[in-house]
């Protein structure tokens, strides 16, 4: 069996390099703790903002044939409760726990130093924060807010499918101490009912996620590897072994999956991660550093 | 004919009321012109355009058939449709029950009777018995009585101020049909209502050591089984299947529901 384990960096040991992506099951204790004994080396938590929001109507997503659009409206129940969940995740998975991820969301600059403040009482693993989709300026603050703010604790720039200038944006966070970076979040779309004359979605739009997201996520981790030396945790659309076999070919380090749980369901991290150890051994690969990146060497 | 470029099946479908029927003051049914193949104890999401979407039971599949309590914004727009309008509607989701033994005890609590005409009608097809238990606070609360009548079934009726039946709860009736039982083990439960009923139905089912399907309810957000909002913990009974760790603290409605099985 090829050698699985991953060492993102000097405090971070994964078992596999399979982990739940954020946005799923992560506003409740007891679906991160069953995704953890599901097989996730590492579970994330949804973005979570000063306050609590609470989300949107329904519908609020749908299956639309070739990927998912899903617009929750940022439900999430603010950073306090969310310092309480991770505890309380903790606790609960007891021998199970895996290492947790805390994705957080804000506006400004201001408001993602408060809020790696107080997620940090909650002692996360990596702290993943949201960057913006332009101005390489604001980039530069926000990821060096974060940085400053989380003590020892690694950071994650999660950057966007719809980023202007992908590699350089990833270079900004790197230069301004991100450890990691996450990519892609997804794009936004739209469903309309031709027969209702209306967008499906109560919030009109939503963000565009499985199958449909794959190779726009390659493309983006591709160019984010050939500018970054730190690992890329890569998710968008992975739903097989071969799916994350090509994500760690374009250059991820570990691989998230979400969308997945809907397709395969929380059976969906050892399927696919036995899946990927059939590609593995059948193609001759050794251990995880003989596939990242291999398509640029 | 064409392959189809990639499967839309997953999205809302226009579907046209044929027939409107009155259950009771606050209840009536939507019977459509179309069919949609699904089992009992699946359920359905119903999108009124600009208005927003709602998880239904499936009442019947071939015409879709769904039953409606004016209860809420949804429910109280649906109250209003009349033969021709039309509404958009996707599914079937999660699983539903699954015909078991010889006989069939059915319990429902209020309006968590709707799926178990269907199920009464498919479990008779496939010869097994079947005992009704429809229990409400209040007989104007019952629904699809006359419904059962029809069907070569035992019906039992409790209310709890006994405007209509028995009086008290649907677990007395239960209980006393699961004593008569000749093989406990060749008979199941089938139970839709409250979680507290559910609760309750499952604890006595277990003093028995009889199977039980329970169908439970909870608010509903994706129903893709991704946001959590419907996850729900499992009573103390229930035994965790080994390939859903982690299922019995975080068992969700949508997706690995609504039905819970023992057998």
């Amino acid at each position: 069996m090829p050698d699985f384990s991953c060492r993102l960096s000097d405090q971070i040991q994964l078992k596999t390099p399979i982990i739940l992506a954020s946005g799923v099951s992560g506003n409740s204790d007891s679906l991160l703790v069953r995704a953890a004994k599901s097989g996730a080396a590492a579970v994330t938590t949804k973005s979570c903002t000063l306050k609590y929001r609470p989300g949107t109507d329904n519908p609020a997503s749908s299956d639309w044939g070739c990927g998912l659009i899903t617009n929750l409206g940022m439900t999430n129940p603010g950073v306090d409760s969310m310092v309480y969940l991770i505890n309380a995740y903790r606790q609960k998975a007891a021998d199970s726990v895996v290492p947790v991820i805390a994705n957080i969301y804000a506006d400004n600059v201001e408001e993602f130093a408060d809020l790696t403040a107080k997620i940090k009482l909650a002692q996360p693993d990596i702290v993943e924060f949201v960057l913006p989709d332009h101005d390489q300026g604001l980039i530069a603050e926000i990821t060096a807010a974060v940085r400053a703010n989380a003590g020892t604790i690694p950071i994650s720039a999660k950057i966007s499918a719809t980023c202007v200038a992908i590699g350089k944006t990833a270079r900004t966070a790197q230069d301004k101490g991100a450890n990691f970076i996450t990519a892609v979040n997804p794009i936004p779309g739209m469903l309309i009912d031709a027969f209702a004359a209306k967008p499906f979605l109560s919030l009109q739009s939503g963000w565009i996620t499985g199958p449909s997201l794959k190779p726009i996520a390659l493309k983006c981790i591709s160019d984010i590897y050939k500018e970054v030396s730190i690992p890329i945790i890569g998710m968008g659309g992975v739903s097989s072994g071969l799916d994350m076999a090509e994500m760690m070919l374009a250059g991820a380090s570990i691989v998230g999956i979400g969308s997945a749980i809907y397709y395969r369901g929380y059976e969906a991290f050892t399927k696919i991660l036995e899946e990927f150890e059939t590609f593995m051994n059948t193609e001759g690969y050794n251990n995880l550093a003989e596939i990242c990146g291999k398509i640029w060497r | 004919m064409e392959k189809p470029l990639f499967n839309e099946g997953k999205k809302s479908r226009v579907f046209t009321v044929d027939k409107v029927k009155i259950e009771n003051e606050k209840t009536h049914s939507l019977i459509m012109k179309e069919s949609m193949q699904s089992e009992p104890g699946q359920f359905i999401l119903v999108w009124i355009p600009g208005m927003g979407e709602k998880p239904f039971s499936v009442a019947a599949s071939d015409p879709l058939m769904i039953t409606i309590a004016d209860v809420g914004k949804i429910s109280g727009q649906i109250d209003r449709y009349q033969p021709g309008d039309r509404l958009w509607i996707r599914g079937p989701f999660g699983q539903g029950y699954k015909p078991y033994g010889e006989n069939a005890l059915l319990v429902g609590g209020g309006y968590g009777a709707s799926p178990l005409l269907f199920l009464a009608e498919t479990l008779l097809k496939k010869d097994i018995n079947v005992h009704v238990f429809l229990g409400a606070r209040s007989s104007d609360l019952l629904i699809l009585v006359d419904e059962f009548e029809k069907l070569p079934v035992t019906l039992h009726i409790t209310t709890n101020d006994g405007t209509r039946g028995i009086q008290g709860f649907v677990t007395v009736p239960l209980e006393e049909t699961i004593q008569n039982l000749a093989d406990i083990q060749n008979a199941c439960v089938y139970a839709c209502g409250p979680k507290k009923m559910l609760f309750g139905i499952d604890a006595l089912c277990e003093r028995y050591g009889i199977p039980r399907q329970l169908s439970w309810e909870a608010i509903m957000r994706c129903g893709m089984g991704l946001c959590g909002n419907c996850k729900i913990e499992m009573p103390d009974t229930w035994k965790e299947p080994a390939d859903k760790p982690g299922s019995k603290k975080a068992w969700l409605v949508c997706k690995d529901g609504p039905t819970s099985f023992t057998k």
